[in-house]
């Protein structure tokens, strides 16, 4: 007969943290996963810095009661580079240009008439643009337009007539912004969900394939601390990128940080939160891939549309009014906008809790579709 | 030695679809020996031994290691067993010494990490899945002395080899296996007895020294890098 051995449990804990700490090693050690971490996001941002945006149309935004005729309206209507919108109410437009997302507003209201020669009297106009001090480039550009083509409509007149058009600007003081403010967002979500999603489901793959995976099972580690490790270590390199992500934009490239440190902390919170959610879809894309080959297809498949559709590249607006909803949910959108709302809008991250809920229900639904499809051998 | 038994391995099944690989095998091993699992390829030892060491799960039949049953208490044994896999991997660019404090606390026990003899003698029992395939006369020699020193400080190796010299040198006792069935177990000289009563001649006799003889007479010794 056989003596039972008693056994010390050896605790869980203390194996889940080992692995933890030397997955985080391997992924620091290995050159290719630095690149990818910490210096591709770089390179996107620079790149889409440097974007020349000088084509645009610039918007010059009407408010509700000016005058939407005369000459001087028509003549503003007729330039080529101004896009006169007219679809804006009083409040949208002040949030607007304290947001600095409207650059200019014009005003134009009738104030009389003149003589400007005998028997020929000319309405006199008085137009006001209120500019924006978050958006001091278009401003500045969309004002010396208004100043060109109301100069020429007096000059037109008469030449020693009073100036039928009186011009008067004022400036509404807002936010500063760059425009590493509108890029920097998306490509922080984006950072995240790649790396999440190629980190974890080649890490796992590589197990597999190299018998990391044998080799944890014969210990007495239960298995999902070796997913659960897996999981803990791509979280804590995700937040020290979004750090430097954060931290590099903010010195190199003058990010607007709305409140300082609490900014920075709601942010690295919605990292986290984004995270997790994305490394779900990363142990998902394991779990359906029967190999190597078939891998890299599916993480694309999971990480395109939401790329193209987030509003981080393009914005949602241009896109079909079917596709539209369906954009407006996806993980990557709520991690923009949300991103997007705490350094942009310098919002409290309470106000971002519906974002935080949907990436939560997101995270719930595909964790337990993990737990159902994931293949261990 | 007292023979008190430690692995019992009972009526052991193990079935790929149509394919039987292990077809009801039973054996035992004794607290404190090496005990070699000889045959084949294909004769289903790494089957048997991937099963003993909970990686697999048994179609049939039980292992008993400690008295813990391979069918309910798998997490027992894996924490009292070590284990040496014919193939696998472990986690890239970490040091040897960082390998061992993982596993370590994947056993969570405390090792100097310097003492890397400590690695294979987490349990009181190790299984050893043809640790010399690939090694040079040197390196097996010391794999040797090494699993000898484990036996004498009180740990059941069990262990599957190609090489009979091997078995023959290192193995209190065997057993031969082929498609899935033991065909013999006993010592060597056991079974080199019956081979012999049987009628058996060499066709040639032993030369007093083998090429391995000469080899490490030439070479030496010493470990290699």
């Amino acid at each position: 007969m056989v003596n039972k051995k008693t056994i010390k449990k050896p605790r869980q804990f203390v194996a889940f943290l080992a692995m933890t700490k030397a997955s985080v090693l391997m992924t620091l050690r290995n050159p290719t996963s630095l690149f990818f971490n910490f210096l591709f996001p770089f390179i996107f941002i620079t790149i889409f810095g440097l974007l020349n945006w000088e084509n645009a149309k610039f918007d010059l935004v009407v408010k509700p009661n000016s005058m939407k005729t005369g000459i001087v309206y028509e003549a503003l209507q007729k330039v080529d580079a101004l896009n006169l919108v007219t679809d804006k109410n009083e409040e949208q437009i002040l949030d607007g240009l304290k947001k600095g997302q409207v650059a200019v507003t014009l005003d134009i209201q009738e104030n009389g008439t003149v003589n400007i020669a005998p028997g020929v009297d000319m309405p006199v106009y008085d137009v006001h643009l209120d500019t924006s001090a978050g958006a001091p480039q278009a401003a500045g550009s969309i004002t010396s337009i208004v100043n060109a083509v109301v100069g020429q409509i007096n000059a037109s007149v008469s030449q020693n007539a009073p100036k039928i058009v009186n011009e008067t600007q004022s400036v509404v003081e807002g936010r500063k912004y760059q425009q590493i403010d509108f890029i920097l967002p998306g490509q922080l979500a984006f950072a995240l969900l790649s790396n999440a999603l190629f980190g974890i489901s080649f890490t796992i793959m590589m197990y597999k394939k190299n018998l990391i995976l044998k080799r944890y099972f014969a210990t007495p580690v239960r298995k999902f601390n070796i997913l659960g490790a897996e999981v803990l270590s791509k979280t804590l390199i995700a937040i020290l990128q979004s750090a430097i992500i954060i931290a590099a934009g903010y010195f190199l490239f003058h990010f607007t940080l709305a409140n300082g440190w609490v900014t920075v902390l709601s942010m690295l919170v919605l990292s986290l939160v984004g995270i997790i959610v994305f490394l779900a879809f990363g142990l998902l894309a394991t779990s359906i891939a029967k190999n190597e080959d078939s891998l890299t297809p599916i993480t694309q498949l999971f990480m395109m549309p939401q790329l193209f559709l987030s509003g981080a590249f393009f914005p949602i607006e241009n896109f079909p009014k079917i596709i539209q909803p369906i954009a407006h949910v996806l993980p990557m959108t709520l991690l923009n906008e949300a991103f997007k709302k705490v350094a942009f809008e310098g919002v409290a991250l309470s106000a971002t809790l519906p974002q935080i809920g949907g990436l939560l229900a997101w995270g719930v639904g595909l964790y337990i579709l993990v737990l159902i499809l994931f293949k261990w051998e | 030695m007292k023979n008190e038994t430690i692995i019992e391995v009972k009526n052991l099944v193990k079935k790929y679809g149509d394919f039987t690989a292990v077809k009801g095998i039973s054996f035992e091993v004794y607290k404190g020996e090496i005990f070699g699992l000889l045959g084949p390829n294909g004769a289903g030892k790494t089957t048997t031994f991937e099963i003993m060491e909970t990686l697999k799960d048994e179609t049939d039949g039980d292992v008993i290691i400690s008295g813990y049953s391979i069918n309910k208490e798998a997490e027992k044994i894996k924490t009292i067993i070590g284990v040496q896999l014919q193939a696998s991997g472990f986690p890239e660019r970490l040091t040897l010494r960082e390998l061992i404090d993982l596993f370590a606390a994947l056993y969570d026990v405390k090792v100097d990490s310097v003492e890397l003899l400590k690695k294979v003698q987490l349990g009181d029992k190790v299984i050893l899945d043809e640790p010399s395939t690939g090694l040079d006369p040197q390196a097996r020699l010391n794999l040797w002395g090494l699993i000898r020193e484990i036996r004498d400080s009180g740990t059941t190796v069990v262990i599957t080899t190609h090489f009979m010299d091997e078995a023959e040198l290192l193995c209190d006792r065997v057993a031969v296996m082929d498609e899935g069935n033991i065909l013999q177990i006993g010592s060597p000289d056991e079974l080199i007895a019956t081979l012999l009563k049987k009628g058996f001649k060499r066709e040639k006799l032993e030369k007093l020294a083998t090429l391995e003889d000469v080899f490490l007479d030439l070479t030496g010794k010493a470990l290699r890098e």
